[in-house]
């Protein structure tokens, strides 16, 4: 869409009252959650990108809190649903129920689920069953709900925010591939530090945060889908994201030797262009109109980490995605400039 | 300076690296080659090489290397679009650079106005190393003394055109019956042997054994040549005798009809004997004049058809020398010997037999021409003719060639003994009792006789005469 000579470029000042309302976001969450700065900026990232977001993490790391945060921080809509076996797709996108009007007339009237808000905190997903995470899912993709041959459009923006415990396996639904291809990030909630928690423990009575002393209006958030529209992407760095999602495919000429080795399937395309919008992102965050390597590079880990199936060989080498995506940045060059193997480039500039 | 410009002259420093490094590479090959090439046609021709030649195959290789450099450097040359990321990607533009040459950058050029080339790393140790080696070869290669070369490749000797003569004296000698079919192939055999082993390393190994199977044809060669000039003799001998009692029977009644049938009966019994060895004189004749040959008794017209056989066969024999001596097997003078043995003395001998009287006499005249032709040896005239023992001939201003023997009849030369000096070369038979076992196995016990000496034909007649002339006496 943007890859044209007609396309102009934001200007520094069109681009400046994004980037500062950015940064005050990522401001205000790091002052209400505290110690985990590169986590609320993956986070509002993803936002920016309009994709859903799998929160992994042990229970009581903030994962929960991290959501509801940030539906007060953008004066968001916001519900929770605590995953449970027994909960039926009804109850997460709603249900027609016989109403009697004044006139004494009985009708069906629709009573939304849910997810029928701005920003959906789907708490232990995978304790739900099939049937629900399929309802949820389809709903995540669509955008829409349709029941009883009536398709109702969900609120926009709309947002799934979904955790998982890793470590409690019995009585959970692991969610299958294909529906784990429908979040665009899957990010890691890990445990805070000795320093950020002795910060909480003396500053957090009983661990509730601070409200916000400032919120995000729709019309702010408007603005910066908006600019999120005008980022420029250029056509080196879209040939790198190309080779990069191409590369996690055991079986193309570009696979590095490791993927090859322990990588069963690799990323779809639609993980190709999961990773560019959120390099948008990025460079928006970074107050750059255009996307840079660096943004990609950025952004893959969490785009590949859910994305990449490992065979039995990576489990038995106890080989870790995480590990492999790095090996992946390391080894392929972003600026696919093939030069003699005696020649190089050295990384610093002549000065 | 602007961005744009500084990529370009960053490509243009690359593309000169580029260019550098495959000139290098060319450098280094074509070294290499011209080395090879110095010590192939070195070692090959021992020649020096023409300067002008290997000037203008050195300017060509140039050329060609500065070509072939020019498309390789324009063929692996980055894009500009390559670059372009990579001064991006080290001058931390987060994708302003890369967008420069898509859309314009408005206030955004100010960013990247500033931009400074990457650091060009290029690890030419072992290109140089290869490049130095191959100078180094090539200058070694020119360097280096001939004698070298000259030791490392001298491998074969070429003696195809020797063998090819060899081979073709050995058909030669095979085509006239001189060697039998599988000794031919046995030699030939041998010829091939020492072709292929034949090495420029030990070259007299290779000559002496051309050198022996040379003499050994030879040697099979004059040995024929010396049975045919006695064939010839013979052959002569009959003819001429033939032709004489041709002219005498013209002459009818001036000539003495019982010496005529002596001298008849003479000739019969030498072409009988000749018969009974040559086989193509039999084929010549077919049987046709064996009753009259046995009967001692030849008409006019068997005596032409007796010598018209004599003639073909003697012509055969001159031809098979005249082939001998064109595949120098064998000395002209066997040629000219031959020609010489074909010409008898037929009036001389009819004058001879026209002086006898009896069927003895006749016979004995015939005999005696027969064993000793004129201008064969000692010609001291008739059997009846007075011996003259005063006036040998003399040895004065007579050269003998001298002639090395093969190794295994120069050991059986140590225990031979003098007998006397022949006429002719000498030959030897085959089972010859005094050079295999002694001069004295083949004596009588009690005789006291210490040497037998073999009276050879030809003189047979003059001592037979002598003996004659001391009777009448």
């Amino acid at each position: 869409m943007n890859n044209k000579k007609s396309f102009r470029l934001l200007e520094p000042e069109q681009l400046q009252p994004a980037t500062e309302l950015t940064e005050k976001i990522l401001n205000e969450m790091d002052a209400i959650l505290l110690g985990r700065p590169e986590l609320h900026q993956m986070v509002l990232v993803g936002l920016l990108s309009r994709g859903h977001i799998l929160l992994e993490g042990v229970p009581g790391v903030g994962k929960t809190v991290l959501v509801k945060v940030l539906g007060e921080l953008m004066d968001l809509d916001f519900n929770r649903v605590q995953f449970t076996p027994d909960i039926m797709p009804g109850d997460i996108l709603g249900t027609h129920i016989l109403q009697e009007d004044d006139r004494g007339k009985r009708e069906m009237v629709f009573e939304p689920g849910p997810i029928f808000t701005n920003i959906l905190l789907a708490d232990e997903i995978n304790r739900a069953s099939p049937k629900t995470q399929s309802a949820m899912l389809e709903a995540m993709q669509e955008r829409h709900v349709t029941l009883m041959g009536q398709t109702r459009p969900l609120p926009a923006p709309f947002f799934v925010l979904a955790s998982q415990n890793p470590i409690e396996l019995e009585g959970t639904y692991p969610l299958p591939e294909a529906q784990l291809d429908r979040f665009l990030f899957k990010l890691n909630v890990s445990c805070a530090d000795v320093e950020v928690m002795n910060t909480i423990i003396s500053s957090r009575r009983r661990g509730e945060p601070p409200t916000p002393t400032w919120t995000l209006g729709p019309e702010q958030l408007t603005m910066l889908f908006d600019m999120m529209d005008q980022i420029f992407l250029p056509k080196p760095v879209s040939a790198y994201i190309a080779r990069l999602v191409a590369a996690t495919h055991p079986n193309t000429s570009e696979a590095i030797e490791a993927f090859r080795s322990y990588i069963s399937y690799g990323a779809s395309p639609r993980a190709a262009i999961a990773i560019a919008e959120a390099a948008r992102a990025k460079a928006l965050i970074s107050g750059r109109p255009t996307v840079g390597f660096e943004d990609v590079r950025a952004v893959v880990p969490a785009v590949l980490n859910h994305r990449l199936i490992l065979n039995y060989k990576a489990r038995f080498d106890n080989i870790s995605t995480m590990t492999l995506i790095d090996q992946l940045l390391e080894s392929l060059d972003e600026t696919a400039m093939s030069m003699p193997s005696d020649m190089s480039l050295g990384e610093d500039v002549h000065v | 300076m602007g961005s744009d410009q500084l990529i370009r002259r960053f490509r243009n420093q690359l593309a000169g690296f580029y260019f550098l490094r495959y000139m290098l590479y060319c450098l280094a090959f074509s070294a290499f080659l011209a080395g090879i090439v110095v010590l192939a046609v070195r070692g090959i021709g021992g020649r020096s090489l023409q300067n002008v030649i290997f000037a203008i195959a050195a300017l060509v290789i140039i050329l060609i290397s500065i070509l072939y450099s020019l498309i390789r450097t324009f063929r692996d040359m980055p894009p500009l679009d390559s670059l372009r990321a990579v001064f991006d990607k080290i001058n931390n533009c987060g994708g302003l650079l890369m967008t420069a040459s898509e859309t314009p950058l408005g206030q955004w050029a100010e960013r990247v106005s500033d931009v400074q080339s990457p650091r060009l790393i290029w690890r030419g140790r072992r290109l140089s190393l290869i490049v130095l080696s191959a100078i180094a070869f090539m200058a070694i290669s020119f360097l280096v003394p001939q004698r070298y070369i000259a030791a490392g490749t001298a491998g074969r000797l070429e003696i195809t055109e020797q063998t090819e003569q060899l081979k073709q004296q050995v058909e030669v000698l095979e085509e006239e019956d001189i060697l039998a079919e599988e000794v031919a192939e046995d030699v030939r055999r041998q010829i091939d042997l020492v072709q292929e082993t034949a090495v420029g390393r030990d070259p007299v190994k290779t000559w002496e054994a051309m050198g022996h199977l040379q003499d050994q044809l030879k040697k099979a060669a004059e040995e024929a040549a010396v049975e045919m000039l006695a064939e010839t003799e013979e052959l002569t001998q009959a003819e001429t005798l033939a032709q004489a009692l041709d002219q005498m029977g013209q002459m009818g009644e001036e000539m003495d009809a019982e010496a005529m049938a002596g001298a008849m009966s003479e000739l019969a019994k030498a072409v009988q004997a000749m018969l009974e060895q040559n086989e193509a004189l039999q084929e010549a004749l077919q049987g046709r004049l064996d009753e009259a040959i046995e009967a001692g008794q030849l008409s006019e017209q068997q005596l032409k058809e007796l010598m018209e056989a004599l003639q073909g066969r003697k012509l055969e024999l001159t031809e098979c020398m005249g082939e001998l001596c064109e595949a120098d097997l064998a000395d002209l003078k066997y040629l000219k010997l031959c020609q010489g043995k074909g010409e008898g003395d037929g009036e001389g001998l009819m004058l001879l037999l026209a002086g006898c009287e009896g069927f003895g006499a006749g016979q004995d005249a015939a005999s005696m021409f027969i064993m000793k032709t004129p201008g064969w040896g000692i010609n001291r005239g008739r059997g009846d003719a007075p011996m003259i023992w005063s006036d040998p001939s003399s040895k004065e201003g007579t050269a003998f060639k001298e002639q090395l023997l093969p190794p295994a009849r120069m050991a059986a030369m140590k225990d031979s003994e003098l007998v006397g000096v022949s006429l002719s070369a000498p030959s030897l038979e085959e089972g010859s009792g005094n050079l295999d076992t002694g001069s004295l196995s083949s004596g009588q016990a009690g005789s006291g006789q210490a040497v037998k000496r073999v009276i050879l034909p030809k003189h047979k007649a003059a001592v037979k005469g002598y003996f004659d002339r001391d009777t009448e006496e």
